[in-house]
């Protein structure tokens, strides 16, 4: 008995009871200032207000905790030398992470996506779900997680598909050698109109490709909000078909002519009457 | 208040289509406003509301009701349900919600100081409202395309298209019930000279009115092109168009205009 009394007068105990009081004054001043922090930022981006709070409240916390520790006897100076000398091991032993920390900070300072942004890195789309100090949280349209660190994001490409409110789709189609081109851009310039998804301005546009092996070569470039791009996608080349079926304007499949050279006799070819109990399927062949 | 009943009519009855009605028969309603038609169909308990839009440049001034043998097969309805399923109905006409673009029929020239007056007529959404205006649904009595207006792709709004253009005298302005006409001043207080081929009507800041003719308008608008200013300044003039009075007003704006609001209503002109 005597002992324990010894032991609570003893100056020790004291002093661990008030750096405990510190510890979770500091927790509680970190969690209530980072709280005020995100008030007093309305006008910011949510994700620069999920670091300022997060800044805030890590800052609050480190004073308390070096307080805590000066309370209970420790040398900051001393701890600070060996945090240094840490410090040296620890970078070289989590170049990475370091690298990914700082590639981190430069992507919120150039700010090239924000949160719910779909984005296009390598092969994979998606929206964006978080922006975080060491990676890119994806959520992709069959709905799976993708984190991509912060430092290949930096290094590779990056493509913002919902940076601007307009997007353009560019319908590539080939039409055979003895179509009028005039009346093709007619046609496509008429289905693009019909359609209410399509961008009245900028003007869809026709672009003449050149001469390919079995077609004419066509882009036509239409305009569209972006929300209604894959609507867009759909209709314009369901309804482009539709219109050509109509005009009777040939979409051909590649062609391949056989030539035996100048010298040489043509292919021998005899042209057989169709049976006339058979269905008509045989079809005429000429030289 | 004694409501008008819902029978079978010719044109004209219906042509203040936007009145108050009681559907108190059973049976399914056709309601034709221009190239739009709504179905309408209340049960005790139930409103069955179909709708349907038609190309024929013929039925672009109809405007008729009629009692139907059964509900149109082709379409779908959507249910809506009450405990007890109110009488009365209004089809209330508001404007679109984004700025509808109309061009000039040529491109027009406007001399510093000078001004002109255009005639625009934009075509309508009908909202539909049971009981104590307990709005059901909205659709565009037309479906316009849409529009990009602005100098550039990443800098303007999106806009609907008006496939009509803007007409200089009010003869040629065809008035047709499912269409309100806004006259619209463009003056340019600019040393140099506006060249417009296409205006901008900020639709969504006006109010629909109910002229005496079965016709419908909006407030007069002027627009004014400033030097110093990319966008241009909007005036909502207090003064109705002749024949109408503030109490016509039927349908209020979607949105409240600032004072001195500025617009993006020229295009073409301006690099910002």
């Amino acid at each position: 008995m005597d002992t324990m009394l010894q032991l609570l007068e003893h100056h020790h105990v004291v002093t661990f009871l008030r750096a405990a009081l510190l510890f979770f004054t500091g927790l509680l001043a970190a969690h209530l200032l980072a709280r005020v922090t995100v008030r007093l930022s309305k006008g910011m981006t949510p994700h620069h207000q999920v670091l300022l709070k997060r800044l805030v409240y890590w800052l609050v916390l480190s004073l308390f905790l070096a307080s805590v520790l000066k309370e209970l006897g420790f040398s900051l100076g001393v701890l600070l030398g060996a945090a240094g000398v840490l410090t040296v091991a620890i970078g070289f032993a989590s170049q990475t992470s370091a690298s990914n920390l700082i590639s981190g900070l430069f992507l919120i300072g150039e700010k090239p996506f924000q949160l719910g942004d779909v984005i296009k890195v390598g092969e994979t789309t998606g929206e964006v779900l978080s922006i975080d100090l060491l990676s890119v949280k994806l959520r992709t349209f069959d709905n799976l997680f993708v984190r991509i660190p912060n430092e290949s994001l930096i290094k590779t490409q990056m493509t913002n598909l919902t940076r601007f409110p307009i997007r353009r789709f560019d319908l590539q189609l080939g039409v055979a050698y003895k179509e009028s081109i005039k009346q093709v851009r007619e046609l496509l310039i008429a289905v693009a109109d019909a359609n209410p998804l399509c961008l009245d301005e900028p003007s869809p546009l026709f672009v003449f490709n050149g001469f390919g092996d079995s077609s004419l070569n066509i882009q036509f470039s239409v305009w569209t909000k972006r929300e209604n791009f894959r609507d867009l996608r759909n209709s314009l080349q369901e309804e482009v078909k539709n219109a050509f079926d109509a005009a009777g304007i040939e979409i051909p499949f590649p062609h391949r002519s056989l030539y035996a050279g100048s010298e040489s006799a043509p292919f021998p070819i005899t042209i057989v009457a169709p049976k006339a109990d058979k269905a008509g399927d045989d079809a005429d062949i000429s030289p | 208040m004694a409501l008008s009943e819902l029978q079978a009519s010719d044109a004209l009855p219906l042509a203040d289509w936007w009145q108050p009605r009681r559907l108190s028969e059973q049976g399914c309603w056709h309601i034709a406003i221009g190239p739009f038609s709504l179905y309408l169909e209340r049960t005790a308990g139930e409103w069955l509301v179909g709708h349907q839009r038609h190309n024929d440049e013929e039925l672009l001034h109809r405007v008729l009701q009629e009692q139907l043998d059964e509900r149109p097969d082709s379409l779908t309805f959507q249910r809506y349900v009450f405990r007890k399923a109110p009488l009365d109905f209004r089809l209330q006409p508001c404007l679109m919600d984004r700025p509808v673009v109309v061009k000039t029929r040529q491109p027009v020239l406007i001399p510093p100081g000078e001004s002109i007056n255009f005639y625009i007529s934009t075509p309508l959404c009908v909202r539909l409202m049971l009981g104590n205006d307990t709005p059901l649904q909205e659709w565009p009595i037309l479906r316009l395309s849409d529009t990009w207006f602005g100098p550039s792709t990443r800098v303007g709004e999106l806009c609907y298209a008006a496939k009509t253009h803007a007409r200089h005298s009010l003869d040629e302005v065809p008035l047709r019930p499912h269409r309100a006409v806004t006259p619209l001043t463009i003056s340019n207080q600019c040393k140099t000279i506006l060249s417009i081929d296409k205006v901008s009507l900020p639709v969504p800041l006006l109010s629909v009115f109910e002229r005496s003719d079965h016709t419908l308008w909006t407030e007069a608008v002027t627009l004014v092109h400033e030097a110093t200013q990319p966008l241009a300044k909007l005036k909502i003039e207090r003064k109705l168009p002749t024949g109408i009075k503030a109490a016509q007003r039927i349908t209020e704006p979607r949105q409240q205009a600032e004072k001195n609001a500025f617009v993006r209503a020229f295009t073409g002109i301006f690099s910002d």
